[in-house]
């Protein structure tokens, strides 16, 4: 029993890794959702570009400073893109707009891999390299750093929202901004800000992430999926549900291919968390609501 | 002009004397003309046989595009998992082949069968969630079957890719024996079944099916409230639309000879909804052709060097593109392209001395343009000032000698610990108009919602027609016989006038969605039926102009009368109405108390009615409830009611109030 | 007429407006006439070109043996083997066809016209894609996307080995026109690519190293089909050697996985284990063999320790974990994965094996590049005394193969036509040989140059061209490279210090073909 529960827990910290990752890319995410409706499909994207940004410029001014220019590179980027391409498209539809970020996603991986190749490049460090034995595997500095940062931004923003105005101001835009408007809230700077917010976490998780595990064009976006489990665990909704939901994913990924002959099926893990993913949502849902009626044509 | 004299050129006649068939044989002239250039051109002329592979890349690539039109543009379930249901039709079909050695094309059915089924399956999961939940759904779901389905063996196959046999349809050698190897048969089979899948499509958008489907896009409460169980018709666009993709699943694997996981990867179903949207996601013809655009686009990349390996960044600028800058897609250039040409050839006519094509622009019905808007314009404008007709006030006999249509029983709703409901009871009687009336935030809304179903109240019991509705959901009570309208206006934007109104027939017409792919006699003349019907709705509420105008950019008075008329057309004998004067002038509103009078007398309907304006309601009603701060305060007629002190105190807000049940 | 809804009605009123007809069909129509005639209209005026037959038996006719011997004898023709000694003694560069071809040997064409290996005397076009003066060859790369990093380089190899043959003058008076698409490793558009060339009439694939969508085109029959040959492909998966088409000259990854396994055994490992890729084709293919060789030379391979992993994630820790508390101590680890996902295995501590025992581990050639050198060495545990070998099929420019005149030939000809390529790459290198053979096999066929021809002559050629060890092929046996040999990884204070030779000389695969992952 305590051989189990110590396995348990050797695994536990074993998968943190993971679970930073994916929480400081959902937590973008949902801060994203949350302030303005929108689901950023091109949150893998707006995370990998600052990482690039900081490889290219460390050797100039040095390692600090780029990554504090990338980090702000990251958070104009997210502003550009709602500037651009979701404020254009809200007239048009949430849908349209959904896919507005799938075009910035793979324009902008396009875009990475003419420019800097699609060889694994390394990334920049930020924080000292130490490895520490656990069980009978290594965990790493970059990697605690990964989470101390998740948790650190999870905290933030479960502060903005809960305690601040421009938290506030940002929930009820979300909901409705004509009516956010008549109390004097631009909804359209909440919605900047939100992207602000987000596109600067996005930034700093993808370079925490590039240096524990290197720099790629399609690797590094694509761990936005799984960051996208994690988000909707979590509710979308909430800081909280985002690194809930990110230590399930990661435990899952971690923990499942151990658990015997199904679990070493290729996929099985995916497949766990998809009917996790699957019961919450139908448990979650309900009949139509009264709050399901739209304004309409009026 | 004289006419006479003059000697039509011969180009001008064949013009002319082509304009004078009707417009249906013309159009079926064309589509005949078009098919047989679209499958004879391999053969007549000298095209490369590369071309005729981009153009069976073109059928696959838009078969899959019309699936999204389906899911995504017409129901608006966005779905960012396509390519998997793609896939699973590939990988099944060689399954089939592998387990059972039957091929193609008795395979088929039970390829597309699959995917269709998995389709639904996440449709399940789509039920529970709204909107961006929905995206994030496909989403994991595509990143699921990424990871386990298609790299499981047992479905996938050995060595990591599946493959099918040499294919000959016919005896070898033998007549007729059809190779599949050749592109230009197989053209021929790829075209077909981007045919069937338009075909399909195309019978199932003007079909009741189809309207429910923009209904239930539009506006779930009121696709609900006409009797559509939005849960099966969501169910039947994902499972629809997963049977299109597992068919270009199943031609595309025929077609290449084998299949490989990373075809039908995430990214790709990225890939197919691009197309869509640069199609214009709601028009079949528009994703078809930007399908064609794509497989050239590849094709072109493959022959001029110095674009090489630039398609990724292309297409990427292309999305945003016309994201951007063109919304509507290829639909939307399109309809302008349309409506130019058509007043490019009526001036042409014209300058040449004929009069113009006597059929005329018809105003669009703009069933596909998502921003058209309309040709021609429209001289009158319709409000409620030239609805009514001579009013009949009938004061009702006795009260408690009529049939009871709805019985509320208290009716609690409590919101956690918020009671915005406390244990009111209500009745309304058959032919009655009965109203509903309190300051605000009294519940009244909630009290309304209760009793048609959108919120379940804490405790209490709902009776309509005589049977316990009490847990019964929105579309299940619109089937005994309720409609409703709403406070917002709960139209459906996709659809004109005259198809919202069509819409509300779907619990009068009772064929299914099989027949309306299909096209029987039986859907048709369901179908004329019930055209017949809504055109004399609209003779009667004199909507007849804007019956073919869009929605939207209506005046709010000529909605409020639409949305009224829909539910009139449901032939619901009990209609609720959630302030319907709410946004109406004074003159208007007057006329709409006619009106209401006037539908009571001529139609036998019986109305409930919240309302805001109280001298409107009493002019209206017989029988009044007030309610306040969720309490039941007085009920009666008018008369008493406009004596009663606790009214008048709840209204003018004294301190003293007594509460008075009657 | 039905009326469902109002039995009692009977003045029904006119219709303002007849509802219109299905929408969308005059529409369609329109767009499909117009669509029709642009592009009858563009392929007609562009590209012009007349429909190509698809080939059919007829051109099967001519069946010369090369040098008019029979098939089978070893030699194969005087003219190849002069041709291999040719090249094997002036590095890589290819003597005009001229007098080393064999050119005399099979000179006579349809109709019994004598020909020449010659320009102007070589009977023209021969065959799709061959004219007087050309030959036409083409393969897709991969230029951008997913796998750029290890296989961008590889044109610049077949480039060499081409611009070389055509400065020479060329194949019997015929240049080698070489058309390389990058088809971003995609299959779906590699596999549409491929069928455009066989279309197009193209004589010959030289090399494909895109796999993804050869891979594709071989499954589904394409290539057996039009009957084209593939020639020096380098991509190690088992349908390539199966396959009567293809040529390939790369050692598989299915006989490279014997010989580690193999070697390892002999230098005294009992105990193995192996880690691997389990969503690429070579990973399946390569652990079969592992444990097929493992079984039959008496070793131990615990199930435990057969460990699939899913390449391309950020942490292994936690696989790391299980494997090493499984398999501490194990004699032997196979590390079958790609460059990325090894040097994150290594990072989060996967057990390397028993360096004590000098065994330790072992990777195949794709783990062959300077990249994963350097992140070995960045990532190995200090101090790092674990002996990290890594196979090849090929000599890589590398002490003390680096003197070698095969060797140093392709260095300098890499050298002239793009001094950036990573020639050490193994997958350029393995480039450059595939287009030797491919240039090897057209010599030695000859001025009547038909894919019949070719691919009669594939099937009997010895081709050694100092870059690997010599191989052979005959029909229905193209296992022609069916040996390897290691390399260690040097590490010091965290740097990549190179490749040192660990003198194994080429090992043989004892069981070919064996283990082979197959359809059901």
């Amino acid at each position: 029993m305590f051989d189990f529960l110590r396995d348990a827990g050797i695994n536990i910290i074993l998968a943190l890794p993971l679970i930073g990752a994916y929480a400081l890319f959902a937590l973008g995410i949902v801060v994203i959702y949350r302030a303005s409706r929108v689901l950023n499909l091109a949150h893998g994207a707006i995370a990998t570009l600052p990482a690039y940004v900081a490889y290219s410029l460390a050797p100039r001014i040095g390692p600090l400073p780029a990554v504090i220019a990338a980090v702000i590179s990251g958070g104009a980027f997210g502003v550009i893109v709602e500037r651009f391409v979701v404020r254009r498209l809200r007239a048009v539809s949430q849908t349209a707009q959904t896919v507005g970020t799938v075009a910035v996603f793979g324009l902008t991986v396009a875009f990475m891999g003419k420019v800097w190749g699609t060889s694994l490049l390394p990334g920049v460090e930020v924080v000292p390299h130490r490895a520490f034995r656990v069980g009978h595997a290594l965990i790493f500095s970059d990697d605690f750093a990964l989470v101390a940062v998740a948790a650190l931004a999870a905290g933030g923003f479960f502060a903005l929202f809960r305690l601040t105005n421009l938290g506030l101001a940002m929930r009820l835009a979300a909901d409705n901004r004509r009516a956010a408007a008549l109390m004097g809230i631009d909804p359209e700077r909440t919605t900047s800000a939100a992207w602000l917010l987000g596109g600067l976490f996005a930034g700093l998780g993808g370079i925490l992430l590039a240096g524990a595990t290197g720099l790629h064009p399609y690797i590094l976006p694509l761990q936005m999926l799984p960051a996208f489990v994690a988000a909707l665990l979590g509710g979308l909704d909430s800081a909280a549900g985002a690194v809930g939901g990110a230590l399930v994913v990661g435990l899952a990924v971690g923990i499942v291919p151990s658990l015997g002959t199904f679990g070493r099926q290729v996929g099985a893990p995916q497949l766990v968390l998809t009917l996790l993913a699957f019961l919450i949502m139908r448990l979650r849902g309900g009949k139509l609501q009264a709050s399901d009626v739209r304004a309409g044509l009026a | 002009m004289n006419q006479a004299l003059r000697r039509p050129s011969p180009v001008l006649g064949i013009a002319t004397r082509f304009a004078a068939i009707t417009p249906r044989t013309r159009r079926s002239l064309l589509v005949f003309i078009a098919l047989g250039l679209a499958v004879a051109w391999p053969w007549i002329l000298p095209i490369p046989l590369p071309i005729v592979g981009d153009a069976i890349r073109a059928s696959e690539y838009g078969l899959v595009a019309v699936s999204l039109v389906l899911l995504t543009g017409w129901v608006g379930q966005i779905s960012l998992a396509q390519a998997s249901f793609v896939g699973v039709g590939a990988f099944m079909t060689a399954l089939i082949f592998r387990k059972f050695g039957v091929g193609f094309p008795y395979s088929l059915p039970l390829a597309v069968a699959s995917s269709a089924g998995l389709a639904v399956l996440l449709g399940l999961v789509a039920l529970r969630v709204r909107g961006l939940y929905l995206a994030v759904a496909t989403l994991i779901f595509a990143w699921m079957a990424d990871q386990f389905l298609f790299s499981a063996t047992w479905f996938v196959g050995l060595g990591g890719s599946a493959s099918l046999p040499t294919n000959v349809i016919g005896r070898d050698g033998g007549f007729p024996s059809f190779d599949l190897h050749d592109p230009r048969i197989f053209y021929v089979v790829a075209l077909s079944g981007l045919a069937l899948g338009i075909y399909c499509a195309s019978n199932l958008r003007d079909s009741k099916t189809g309207r429910a489907f923009f209904a239930v896009r539009g506006s779930e409460i009121a696709a609900a409230s006409l009797g559509m169980d939005v849960t099966r018709y969501k169910l039947l666009a994902f499972g629809i639309s997963g049977a299109v993709a597992g068919l270009a699943g199943h031609l595309q694997i025929v077609g290449d000879g084998s299949a490989v996981p990373d075809e039908f990867n995430f990214l790709r179903s990225l890939f197919f909804l691009s197309i869509a949207v640069v199609g214009g996601l709601n028009s079949l013809p528009g994703v078809v052709v930007a399908g064609a655009l794509f497989a050239g686009l590849d094709e072109v990349f493959f022959r001029v060097p110095a674009l090489n390996g630039f398609i990724d960044l292309v297409s990427g600028v292309l999305l945003l593109g016309v994201l951007l800058v063109y919304p509507s897609g290829i639909a939307g250039i399109g309809a302008t392209a349309r409506r130019h040409g058509a007043s490019v050839a009526r001036l042409f006519l014209r300058w040449k001395g004929r009069p113009g094509d006597g059929q005329g622009e018809a105003p669009q019905r703009s069933l596909t343009a998502v921003h058209g808007d309309d040709a021609g314009a429209l001289a009158v404008q319709t409000s409620l000032l030239d609805i009514a007709e001579s009013p009949a006030i009938v004061r009702p006999a006795d009260r408690m000698e009529r049939a009871e249509v709805l019985t509320a029983e208290h009716i609690t709703v409590r919101f956690g610990g918020l009671v915005a409901v406390d244990d009111v009871s209500l009745t309304v009687r058959e032919g009655e108009i009965v109203g509903l009336i309190g300051p605000n935030g009294a519940g009244k809304t909630t009290l309304f919602n209760a009793i048609s179903g959108l919120n379940d109240p804490t405790s209490g019991k709902v009776h309509i027609f005589g049977q316990d509705a009490t847990g019964m959901s929105v579309h299940e009570r619109a089937r005994l016989g309720v409609g409703r309208t709403f406070q917002l206006i709960q139209l459906f934007p996709q659809l004109n006038v005259f198809d919202n109104l069509l819409a509300a027939t779907h619990l009068s017409n009772s064929t299914g969605f099989l027949q309306h792919i299909v096209v029987t006699e039986r859907s048709l003349a369901a179908e004329r039926a019930c055209r017949e019907h809504v055109m004399e709705i609209i003779d009667r509420l004199k909507l007849g102009d804007v019956a073919h105008r869009t929605v939207s950019g209506l005046p709010f008075g000529v909605l409020r009368t639409v949305e009224l008329a829909r539910a009139l057309v449901t032939g619901a004998p009990f209609v609720m109405l959630d302030e319907p004067a709410s946004g109406l002038d004074n003159a208007e509103t007057e006329k709409l108390a006619e009106l209401l009078l006037t539908l009571r007398a001529d139609l036998g309907v019986t109305l409930l009615l919240i309302e805001h304006d109280v001298a409107m309601v009493t002019g209206v009603t017989d029988y009044m409830y007030v309610v306040n701060r969720g309490r039941l305060l007085a009920e009666g007629t008018p008369q008493e009611i406009q004596r009663n002190e606790a009214v008048i105190a709840a209204y003018l807000g004294q301190p003293s109030v007594v509460e008075v049940t009657a | 007429m039905n009326d469902a809804t109002h039995p009692d009605e009977d003045a029904r009123p006119q219709l303002r407006r007849r509802p219109a007809p299905p929408i969308g069909t005059a529409w369609a129509a329109w767009t499909a006439a117009a669509l029709v005639i642009l592009i009858a209209g563009l392929s007609t005026f562009t590209l012009g070109r007349q429909q190509v037959a698809a080939p059919t038996a007829g051109n099967q006719a001519r069946s010369v043996t090369v040098g008019g011997t029979d098939n089978g004898t070893d030699a194969g023709s005087n003219g190849a083997a002069n041709g291999a000694d040719a090249s094997s003694q002036s590095g890589g560069a290819q003597n005009p066809a001229v007098s080393g071809g064999g050119g005399g040997s099979q000179a006579v064409a349809a109709g019994g016209k004598s020909l020449k290996c010659a320009a102007g005397q070589n009977g023209g076009s021969t065959d799709t894609g061959v004219s007087g003066n050309e030959i036409k060859l083409a393969s897709t790369v991969v230029k951008h996307g997913i796998g750029t990093s290890f296989l961008g380089d590889v044109e610049f190899g077949m480039l060499a080995v081409k611009n070389q043959a055509n400065r020479s003058g060329g194949i019997c008076g015929r240049q080698l026109n070489l058309t390389l698409v990058d088809d971003g490793w995609d299959p779906t558009t590699g596999q549409g690519y491929l069928r455009s060339f066989i279309q197009d009439g193209y004589f010959a694939l030289a090399v494909v190293p895109s796999s993804e969508g050869l891979h594709k085109s071989i499954a589904g029959g394409d290539i057996d089909r039009a009957g084209i040959p593939v020639v020096g492909t380098d991509g190690m998966i088992i349908d390539q050697y199966t396959d009567p088409w293809v040529w390939p000259v790369s050692t598989s990854t299915n006989s490279l996985m014997h010989i580690i396994a193999k070697n390892a055994y002999a230098r005294g490992a009992r105990t193995f284990a192996i880690v691997y890729d389990q969503q690429y084709r070579f990973g399946v293919e390569g652990n079969a063999a592992f444990q097929g060789a493992v079984q039959r030379l008496g070793g131990q391979l615990n199930s435990d320790c057969d460990y699939p992993i899913v390449a391309g994630q950020n942490s292994y820790s936690n696989d790391v974990q299980t494997f090493n508390t499984k398999c501490d101590g194990v004699d032997f680890v196979a590390l079958l994965l790609e460059p990325d996902t090894a040097k994150q295995w290594v990072k989060d501590g996967g057990y390397l094996g028993t360096s004590g025992k000098a065994v330790g581990v072992s990777g195949p050639q794709t783990l062959f590049t300077h990249d994963f050198g350097t992140g070995f060495a960045q990532n190995c545990p200090s101090p790092c005394n674990t002996h990290f070998w890594v196979w090849t099929s090929f000599n890589p420019p590398i002490p003390p193969f680096d003197t070698n005149p095969a060797v140093s030939g392709y260095v300098s000809d890499m050298g002239h036509t793009n001094s950036s390529a990573d020639y050490e790459n193994q997958f350029v290198e393995g480039g450059y040989d595939g287009m030797e053979l491919l240039v090897k096999a057209l010599q030695a066929v000859g001025p009547n140059l038909t894919r019949a021809n070719l691919k009669a002559t594939l099937d009997n050629i010895s081709f050694d061209s100092g870059l690997s060890s010599p191989e052979q092929f005959r029909a229905g046996k193209h296992f022609a490279n069916v040996s390897a040999q290691a390399f260690s990884l040097l590490v010091s204070n965290g740097n990549f210090d190179g490749f040192r030779y660990e003198q194994t000389g080429f090992v043989a695969d004892p069981w070919v073909g064996q283990d082979a992952v197959s359809e059901q």
